[in-house]
């Protein structure tokens, strides 16, 4: 037994832990007091237990030390004193602080823009209310390639209603098709965009309804739903259910229900519904369950908690079932479930409904945004360390007054979050005025919504505390190292440490930038390759004008003739496509039947002026001719490359036959035309037949005279008035042409967008360090201009530092841009090589651009008079 | 008035530091208030009221000798300062005008 217990060891070290050390030892002293004469009367246990619960109550204000290892809990002086002071070196040094708060808000407007854009392309179609249980079927024809493509979004016409008849998980299905269709009301006409679509439309989709019942709009044959913007087009403010509109086809369609404006961020792009049951090809296909005839989008809603791959898999065995009169067809179908979600990102589909966004694009930018804030980052990590020199005192007086050093490098940080909330209000403003630019550009609605976009304010912050804390770490790591004995002594020099960490940065910064002028070099010379290339037919100074409607289509003739007795006119063709984009195709083999010699080929079909407008070449053979009687189903012209394919020569070719798989009857080659490029330059130049077809013309090609350009296309106007009560819509054919590289062209101009901005950002990190180091070698240029130093000789020494950067970042730069350029040009079956003068070219701009932005720094160094530099030692 | 003003246990303290005169420290204080009232107060209560009435300046203090009782721990002896004697006094008479103030019938029953 130990005579004298001595008290619990844990708690009192607690205690001495928490109590203020004036008060420690009688408090101590009195506890023990206590705890000895406890263990007499009440025994050893309940003393220890005693002087716990004495020691917990003791654990209040009054008796607990402060926590700050100064003193103090106050630190609102303390706070006040780092605004202070920081406010004071930001107006001290305003060339920095510019920089600075400038190259962040630069890096933070693109950074906001590009994830507005993002943050768009990611809410297309959430706005139903089921939206997260709502699919749609694609498929795959396996070796059926379209453009590239042996996927597309169409599918047969009986599939919706077969997919809720055969799965108790599929709830409601509905049809879809595209039409843009001429409306006629009174007097008036209009010429919108619509979609086709069957009754359990509004089943899947819930647009909310403004007049009308969503349950039986679109029951009827002969029914449509108008959008409330067409609505108050057509009819005003009153309702319009039970009105009726003059459909193109002649037949008055009964309006049963006005519905809510879309939002923007919508595939389906429409303003008017109408009932699929009056869909004429809809109602052959379906009556006669052709499973084979893929023209119809089938979308559905599946019950809550369905697994929509068990259903995919369940698809193969469906279509065995009904697939019926399909099976002499090449081509096995497989059909694909997919969110509605996905659609707008999906583009390796043919065929497919809505606006299309770029998941390239989008991860594209999204890493530009990255490099471009990680730049202006760099910058500021650059400049606060340079800096940190002249602060180098203050650091060294906080020290000795007894900061410790988390304090300092909080409030580092903290100066670099503030600065960071300086440059986010800038960037906030400069986003405004630039999110019109950018969605035009873009061709997006985007907006800067700081109210409505919830995520955009909580976002905004931790981008800022992110972007302070990256940017201000490592100069608040450096400058709460220095030491305070050598600072005060001032033997501080700017050959410290830090420099090779910054001249690695700058190396960082010049890498991104040169890879970005390299991209830009390429893509603009990539671009001008295809603008300049020999396409094989004319496609200047011709004005295309698409054939809508039966009387127009019965008076071609006529209006050609009328157009052709001005002198403006040089020529017309009819065509059913334009030979920019050849879409329609089939499939012929050589005349022996043998599956494996099938040869998937394209086709357009044309009139006798059609080679003719088009400056089209013939090789061999003849053109098309209207005295031939025969010429119209048997005779076609193939190009080059079908010749090829099909084994013979250009000549060889005139007078062989082949068949084709949905015609019966052998076809003759009367002719073979030169190779022109009727797809955009991704792809190869493909198998084409051009066959005689003035009854199906889609497409009137209008050569003209380059002069008077106005006066002639009013003429074209009036003829095409007389004839058409669609509005009159012409194009130019170089016009359609850049439409198929509108997706390059976009990406060449936002690459020059960010380089400018990415070599504005490290060229003013550029300048600011060498400002920097320029001050700081004042004396060293003092003493070379006493010792006879020439000017050129001076600027040569400050500038060659940089530029050995600028050279490093070129070095690293060529690689990286080799290697993302070689990817994008894969991309294209006709395309540029890169050449050297690409790499020399980006590498030496940039030099001279570095080289601009030292020289005005280190010029007026090398000018200063060295009795100023000198004379206060 | 109430610039002196007291609580109520505070107070009580004071007093007690005043009848043990020079032997006022901690575990004594709350022994005497034991004996006395009948009250138990904690070694926490008591002495965050001791700190607080010294830096009012009501109180002042002083180590004794280090003893071999109590871990060789020194006591801290609290004294009343002429401030805090006056406080208590002007306490005492605003006590005393309060009960003299009472009307002879209230407690004649």
């Amino acid at each position: 037994m130990n005579k004298n217990p001595s008290p619990p060891k844990l708690p009192l070290r607690f205690f001495r832990w928490y109590c203020h050390p004036d008060y420690r030892e009688d408090i101590e002293g009195d506890l023990l007091e206590r705890f000895e004469r406890r263990v007499q009367e009440k025994g050893a246990n309940a003393a220890k237990w005693l002087f716990f619960t004495d020691v917990i109550r003791l654990f209040r204000p009054g008796i607990i030390r402060s926590w700050e290892p100064g003193q103090s809990f106050n630190n609102y002086s303390m706070f006040k004193n780092y605004f202070k002071i920081t406010w004071r070196s930001l107006l001290k040094q305003k060339l920095y602080t510019f920089i600075n708060i400038g190259g962040l808000a630069v890096g933070l407007t693109c950074f906001i823009l590009i994830f507005l854009y993002v943050q768009h392309e990611l809410s297309y179609d959430r706005f139903y209310e089921n939206a997260d249980r709502i699919y749609r079927i694609y498929q795959k024809q396996e070796g059926n390639f379209h453009l590239g493509s042996d996927y597309f979004t169409l599918s047969p016409a009986p599939l919706a209603t077969t997919l809720t008849k055969e799965f108790p998980e599929v709830t409601h299905a509905t049809s879809i098709a595209e039409e843009t269709a001429l409306l006629g009301h009174e007097e008036n006409h209009y010429w919108e965009k619509g979609l086709w679509a069957d009754a359990s439309f509004f089943e899947v989709f819930t647009y909310p309804f403004v007049y009308g019942n969503p349950k039986t709009a679109l029951v009827k044959p002969e029914s449509i739903v108008l959008t409330a913007s067409l609505s108050q087009k057509i009819f005003g403010a009153r309702n319009p259910v039970g009105q009726s509109l003059i459909f193109q086809n002649g037949d008055p369609y009964t309006v049963t229900g006005v519905i809510k404006d879309p939002p923007v961020n919508t595939s389906f792009k429409f303003s008017f519904i109408s009932c699929l049951l009056s869909h004429k090809r809809y109602m052959w296909a379906f009556k006669n369950a052709r499973w084979g005839s893929n023209s119809f989008h089938a979308f559905f809603t599946m019950a809550e908690h369905a697994d929509p791959l068990q259903l995919q898999n369940k698809l193969p065995a469906m279509y065995e079932k009904y697939k019926g009169n399909n099976k002499n067809y090449p081509f096995r179908d497989t059909y694909f479930v997919q969110p509605l979600s996905e659609i707008h990102l999906e583009t390796k589909a043919n065929f497919d409904i809505g606006l299309k966004g770029n998941a390239k694009y989008l991860s594209l930018l999204s890493l530009i945004a990255v490099v471009v804030l990680l730049l202006a980052c760099v910058n500021y990590m650059n400049l606060a360390v340079a800096c940190s020199i002249k602060r180098a005192r203050e650091i060294g007086l906080r020290k000795v007054i007894g900061a410790v050093r988390w304090q300092l490098i909080g409030q580092f940080i903290g100066e670099s979050v503030l600065i960071a909330c300086l440059g986010l209000l800038l960037a906030i403003g400069l986003t405004y005025f630039l999110t019109p630019v950018f969605g035009h550009l873009l061709e997006r609605p985007i907006e800067l919504n700081l109210i409505e976009n919830t995520l955009l304010i909580p976002g905004l912050v931790v981008l800022v505390v992110v972007v302070g804390i990256l940017s201000g770490s490592y100069p608040a790591f450096f400058m709460s190292s220095l030491r305070p004995v050598q600072v005060l002594k001032g033997k501080i020099n700017g050959r410290f440490s830090g420099m090779k960490i910054q001249s690695w940065l700058i190396v960082g910064q010049y890498a991104m930038a040169i890879v970005l002028v390299i991209s830009s070099l390429v893509i603009y010379q990539q671009f001008r390759f295809i603008q300049q290339k020999e396409l094989g037919y004319n496609k200047e100074h011709i004005v295309t004008i698409p054939i809508r409607g039966n009387r127009l289509r019965e008076n071609l003739e006529v209006i050609k003739n009328e157009w052709l007795s001005n002198t403006q006119i040089l020529g017309v063709a009819t065509s059913t496509q334009l030979p920019t984009n050849i879409r329609s195709s089939t499939i012929i083999n050589d005349h022996d039947d043998r599956k494996e010699n099938d040869l998937s080929i394209y086709e357009t079909g044309v009139d006798y002026d059609y080679l003719e407008v088009f400056n089209m070449e013939l090789i061999a053979g003849r053109n098309f001719s209207s005295d031939s009687k025969t010429d119209p189903t048997y005779r076609h012209i193939i190009n080059e490359t079908a010749a090829k394919a099909l084994g013979w020569t250009p000549e060889e070719a005139i007078g062989n036959q082949f068949v084709e798989a949905s015609n019966k009857g052998a076809k003759t080659v009367i002719g073979v035309v030169k190779d022109f490029h009727m797809h955009s330059m991704h792809m190869a130049i493909a198998p084409l037949m051009i066959r005689l077809n003035t009854s199906h013309s889609g497409f009137l090609s209008v050569k003209i005279q380059p002069d008077n350009l106005s006066e002639t296309l009013a003429i074209l106007e009036t003829s095409f008035k007389k004839y058409s009560p669609y509005p009159f819509e012409y194009k130019f054919l170089d016009e359609q042409f850049d439409q198929l590289y509108k997706a390059e062209l976009r990406l060449g101009e936002m690459f020059v967008f960010f380089t400018v901005i990415s070599i504005l950002i490290a060229s003013m990190g550029l300048f600011g360090l060498a400002a920097f180091t320029a001050g700081q070698r004042t004396k060293e240029i003092g003493i070379r201009k006493v010792l006879g130093a020439s000017v050129q000789g001076i600027v040569g020494i400050l500038a060659k530092d940089f530029l050995k950067m600028v050279l490093a970042g070129f070095l690293l730069a060529i690689p990286v841009a080799w290697y993302f350029m070689h990817q994008w040009l894969a991309d294209f079956a006709y395309r540029i090589e890169m050449e050297w003068w690409m790499f020399a070219m980006a590498g030496f701009a940039a030099m001279v651009i570095a080289l601009f932005t030292i020289s005005s720094q280190s010029i007026k160094a090398a000018l200063t008079n060295p009795v100023d530099s000198l004379k206060n030692e | 008035m109430s610039k002196h003003h007291l609580g109520e246990f505070e107070e009580i303290v004071m007093l007690t530091v005043a009848i043990l005169y020079d032997e006022a420290y901690g575990i004594a204080i709350i022994d005497e208030m034991e004996e006395r009232l009948g009250r138990k107060v904690s070694i926490g209560a008591l002495q965050t009221v001791l700190r607080r009435l010294e830096k009012k300046g009501y109180l002042s203090s002083r180590f004794g000798e280090a003893t071999k009782m109590r871990g060789g721990k020194r006591k801290r002896y609290f004294t009343l300062t002429s401030y805090g004697k006056k406080v208590l006094t002007a306490v005492k008479e605003q006590r005393v005008g309060l009960w003299n103030a009472i009307p002879k019938l209230v407690f004649n029953e």
